[in-house]
């Protein structure tokens, strides 16, 4: 089996990334966990490009820049996922809980109160 | 019989209770697919229990409280705040770029190229009448292509204003349904959902036409203030948002007849445009009052393409000014090839043959010393390829001037559009994480945040290690 040129790795790492946007985008327990997943194995193909020879500049330059733009827009998206949750908690123990003498939101105690979801 | 009469009060209590959140379960299950349906939760607090005071315990109702979070909402808005600028602006520039033509073969590059190519046939055999038709025709195909992108630039800013007013009553009409929305609420829906989607539905609409800040108060009325600070909707108050294009006495205008900026007020008549930056409205705006002036002039800018027409225009007539149609006797001095209107705002829409020029007017003689019979013509036809400041603008010959516009006006569009699909992700992703907070139990909330805050702390390493990688990749190769 032919070996893969370093622009063919490079190639399946914007795709990895491309699925990896697609799942932040709409991120669930599940999508987030895969996200993770193609993230990492667009870190293979990286790691895999890098030990497969020389690569043809200008075709590995074009794709490499690809990819850093879609990982500008990853990490926008893993940024503000991680800011919403965190702002969410944050607002969740202010309004349940308080604040504390500090100044930062308290942490509420187990409740008392029976909630029925529909 | 007082204990079981109390245990008898506590069960019914309790059964309606139960039957309540039955009917808030069935509401949430029929809107499952309503567009921005929230899942309403019935709240159920325990009763004080204190027999001998003859509190009996149990459950009661609370109010049903959304579980529409106010903070989702807001990042979903912040969004779409973004992704409204972006495709608007993306929109926009797409038709004034069809006129910007950055390969050269066409448009005003084209032109100039071919006034530049008739110079130098001319320079050749200075005599020839059919070389000196030539020039006129080049420079008449010149005007034509300055006026052609003149006029697709106030047809953009006609189109803009269109928009513009469009908007601006689209935007007014929401604060009218937001109106009557609080008006119901007030009456007593407070917990009506149907209405709560509604509510946010407009709010949402509005967040995409601008940057918006609501409010929800005590008795269920939304106050809605745009750009933080100017209020649409106030309870039952619409403070209507008002559009002109009035030239502004302070400061006064420095080119009379030249387009005048657009400008928005809030209801108490003060100028609320430089707060309007996000939205649909905020890339109209900007399209109106800064980047079309910036290439086609207004009241207060003379615009590149005006700067671009009227330094060849003057150039040209400066040499050939400088030159002499015959050595005489008497000697008959050079006569200028274009004209335009006094109105430096407006050249590229007015440049044109001067009336008095012909073939046989056009001097190609440079008096000198030294004499050279073809000197004003070679002199013309150097202006492809300058060498001296005074052929140039700010340094760029004259089609590398025209070529930084066109780039500029590609650059932000490709800038727009890019951000304009960047921005579509984030709604999506703040569209979907609304929901999650909407959906999800309090009990499970705690829990189900730390699994989120985790993940996504292991995604950000994983982006940046990638990042560090794809940079020394392409420090590499670069």
């Amino acid at each position: 089996m032919p070996h893969k040129q370093p622009e063919e790795h490079i190639t399946q790492a914007v795709s990895a990334v491309g699925e990896a946007l697609r799942l932040l985008a709409r991120p669930d327990e599940d999508a987030l966990a895969r996200s993770n997943e193609a993230l990492n194995g667009a870190r293979a193909c990286l790691g895999l490009a890098a030990g497969s020879g020389p690569a043809s500049r200008a075709g590995a330059l074009d794709q490499l820049y690809r990819l850093r733009r879609s990982l500008t827009t990853a990490r926008a998206l893993v940024e503000h996922g991680e800011a919403f949750w965190e702002g969410w908690a944050r607002l969740r123990s202010a309004l349940t809980a308080g604040y504390t003498p500090a100044g930062a939101p308290a942490v509420a105690p187990p409740g008392g109160r029976l909630s029925v979801e529909g | 019989m007082s204990n079981l009469l109390t245990s008898l009060i506590s069960s019914a209590n309790a059964l309606r209770v139960f039957e309540r959140s039955l009917v808030v379960s069935q509401n949430n299950v029929a809107n499952a697919s309503t567009a921005g349906y929230a899942v309403q939760r019935q709240v159920l607090e325990a009763g004080p229990f204190e027999p001998n005071q003859g509190l009996v315990g149990g459950v009661r109702a609370g109010e049903v409280a959304s579980a529409r979070n106010v903070y989702a909402e807001q990042a979903v808005r912040r969004q779409m705040e973004s992704l409204g600028y972006f495709r608007q602006t993306a929109e926009s520039l797409t038709f004034v770029e069809s006129v910007f033509n950055v390969t050269g073969l066409s448009g005003i590059p084209r032109s100039l190229s071919g006034l530049f190519e008739s110079f130098s046939a001319w320079s050749l055999d200075p005599n020839n009448s059919t070389a000196r038709q030539a020039v006129l025709d080049s420079a008449q195909q010149l005007s034509q292509s300055f006026h052609q992108a003149a006029a697709t630039l106030e047809k953009a800013a006609r189109d803009t204003d269109r928009q513009l007013r469009s908007t601006v009553n689209r935007l007014n009409e929401l604060g009218e349904a937001l109106l009557a929305y609080n008006g119901a609420r007030r009456r007593g829906a407070i917990q009506d959902a149907g209405l709560d989607t509604m509510i946010h539905n407009a709010l949402e609409e509005l967040s995409e036409l601008v940057s918006i800040t609501s409010l929800q108060q005590d008795d269920g009325s939304v106050t809605v203030l745009i750009g933080g600070q100017t209020p649409l909707v106030v309870g039952e108050n619409l403070y209507r948002i008002r559009l002109h294009f009035d030239m502004p006495a302070d400061p006064p205008p420095l080119y009379a007849g030249a387009p005048s900026p657009a400008t928005l007020e809030g209801a108490d008549g003060s100028n609320i445009t430089g707060s309007v930056t996000l939205g649909r409205l905020g890339g109209l705006l900007e399209l109106r009052n800064s980047v079309l002036p910036s290439i086609g002039g207004d009241a207060y800018r003379v615009g590149e393409l005006n700067v671009l027409a009227r330094s060849v225009a003057d150039r040209v007539n400066q040499i050939l000014a400088s030159g002499l149609i015959s050595d005489g006797p008497p000697p008959e001095a050079g006569a200028p090839l274009f004209a335009y209107d006094s109105n430096l705002a407006t050249v590229a829409r007015t440049i044109t043959l001067d009336a008095a020029i012909t073939p046989g007017r056009l001097a190609a003689i440079r008096p000198g010393p030294p004499y050279v019979s073809n000197g004003t013509a070679l002199e013309l036809s150097a202006l492809a390829s300058p060498i001296n400041d005074a052929d140039k603008i700010d340094g760029y010959s004259f089609i590398e001037y025209y070529g930084r516009l066109s780039g500029r006006v590609g650059r932000l569009l490709a800038d727009a559009r890019e951000s304009r699909d960047f921005r579509t992700e984030m709604v999506a992703q703040a569209r979907t994480l609304r929901q999650q907070l909407s959906g999800v139990s309090l009990d499970e909330e705690a829990i189900k945040i730390l699994q989120f805050q985790r993940a996504y702390q292991a995604n950000a390493k994983m982006v940046s290690v990638l990042s560090d990688l794809t940079e020394t990749a392409i420090n590499m190769l670069r």
